[in-house]
């Protein structure tokens, strides 16, 4: 208690954060907690902070697996019920996303160049691997750089006009001889951008041996199949700049 | 739980990608069901506390920063929320009061080992608290007791119990701060 400290020094707001992160609070007490939690957004971003605080403490406690139905429960709660059966059709087909990555790949290099040249020069020791996605010359235009060390891809461009109806944009890889394979939707359901994914290893090494990556219009949520199911609105190859 | 996959999966679930979701609960749900099922004894109810946090989390998603927040962290926080949002919404009415476990204050053996720099520097800091602020601090977390529940189970007087823990959490935050 001797010098001041960078950080709030705990206080009385301070106190009841903690209370109400460890959960001791109870009765009228706690609810004043949660509704100032909800209306004072110090006060929330203080409850946050001791909840995080905290949670470590949880980190050694043994997994305990739960009963198999769950998921599904859970996942009809919010997305209502499961798929009948997967659809695969015309975008599932190998041949066709083979045609659409050769008929693409012309438009690739110039996109590269045309996306990256407003920014620095490429850093001599950049290990990143890049594809530019474009379908023609209106459509969407789409740069995506990939770091194999840390497996992160960034996203940059445009995604073209909002579509009539609602549709998430989906990134694919395509390996050699592979099916597509999801790396994740890459923008909300109002066209915002996100500003990267992780990808797992398989899909590292896909990106990393030389694919094709494409980006497919989905329905709300993603792919409910696994393969993309909507129109290719983008596609280009993995190349080293 | 790899931080990297998880924070990943989180960002891809603010975009609404269910498969994304699909995958996270893999990875996660038997970390948050053990959190759960500490706080919730009757498994029906863990299993339906397990649901409201996946709700939440579906929905919060977009409120995930991973510059303020480790994976873990946020995951805990929304596991221990939905459990202990469930259990006070039935207490006033519960008439029986639940059985408790005998009280020990010692801290729980398998908190030993930790792995993230968080969890080593909380538990360093939880070692300087007395026996029975970190006993009963951790008690509070593990279990998602209230007051006076602590209180009940301990034979302490409710105002002890409130000050020994009120006390703690204050080291507790100095010393994090440090």
């Amino acid at each position: 208690m001797s010098k001041p400290k960078q950080t709030q020094p705990p206080d009385g707001d301070d106190l009841l954060a903690a209370e109400l992160a460890l959960g001791v609070l109870e009765g009228d007490m706690r609810d004043a907690a949660l509704a100032r939690r909800e209306a004072e957004p110090e006060f929330g971003a203080r409850v946050e902070a001791w909840s995080l605080r905290l949670a470590p403490l949880a980190e050694t406690l043994p997994a305990k697996t739960p009963p198999g139905e769950l998921k599904a429960r859970i996942e009809a709660a919010l997305f209502g019920p499961p798929v009948a059966e997967p659809r695969r059709g015309l975008w599932a087909s190998l041949a066709f996303w083979r045609g659409a990555a050769a008929a693409f790949a012309a438009s690739t290099a110039a996109a590269v160049f045309l996306l990256l040249a407003p920014g620095d020069q490429s850093p001599p020791a950049d290990t990143g691997l890049y594809a530019a996605l474009q379908a023609d010359a209106s459509g969407p235009s789409v740069l995506i750089r990939f770091d194999p060390q840390t497996r992160r891809i960034q996203i940059a461009g445009l995604l073209g006009d909002p579509a009539a109806e609602p549709v998430q944009p989906e990134l694919w890889v395509i390996a050699p001889g592979e099916a597509p394979r999801s790396l994740g939707l890459i923008a909300d359901v109002d066209g915002a951008l996100t500003d990267g994914l992780e990808v797992d290893e398989a899909a590292s090494a896909a990106i990393a041996r030389g694919a094709t990556l494409a980006i497919s219009l989905e329905p709300p949520g993603g792919s409910p199949t696994g393969a993309p199911t909507g129109p290719v609105i983008a596609a280009g190859e993995v190349r080293t700049l | 739980m790899d931080e990297q996959q998880v924070s990943g999966l989180i960002k891809r679930v603010s975009l609404a990608d269910r498969a994304a979701f699909s995958e996270l609960y893999d990875v996660t749900s038997a970390k948050l069901f053990a959190v759960i099922s500490r706080i919730i004894k009757d498994s029906d109810e863990a299993q339906d506390a397990l649901q409201d946090c996946y709700v939440n989390l579906w929905r919060r998603a977009k409120s995930f920063d991973e510059t303020r927040a480790r994976a873990a962290g946020w995951l805990v926080m929304i596991a221990r929320n939905a459990a202990i949002d469930r259990l006070r919404r039935r207490k006033p009415t519960t008439a029986l009061a639940p059985m408790h476990e005998p009280v020990d204050d010692s801290p729980s053996p398998e908190l030993s080992a930790a792995n993230s720099d968080e969890a080593r520097r909380l538990h360093a800091c939880l070692g300087e608290l007395t026996e029975a602020e970190n006993g009963l601090v951790q008690r509070a977390f593990f279990g998602g007791d209230s007051y006076s529940e602590v209180a009940e189970a301990s034979g302490r007087p409710l105002g002890t119990v409130k000050s020994v823990i009120r006390r703690a959490l204050m080291k507790l935050r100095r010393c994090l701060d440090q």
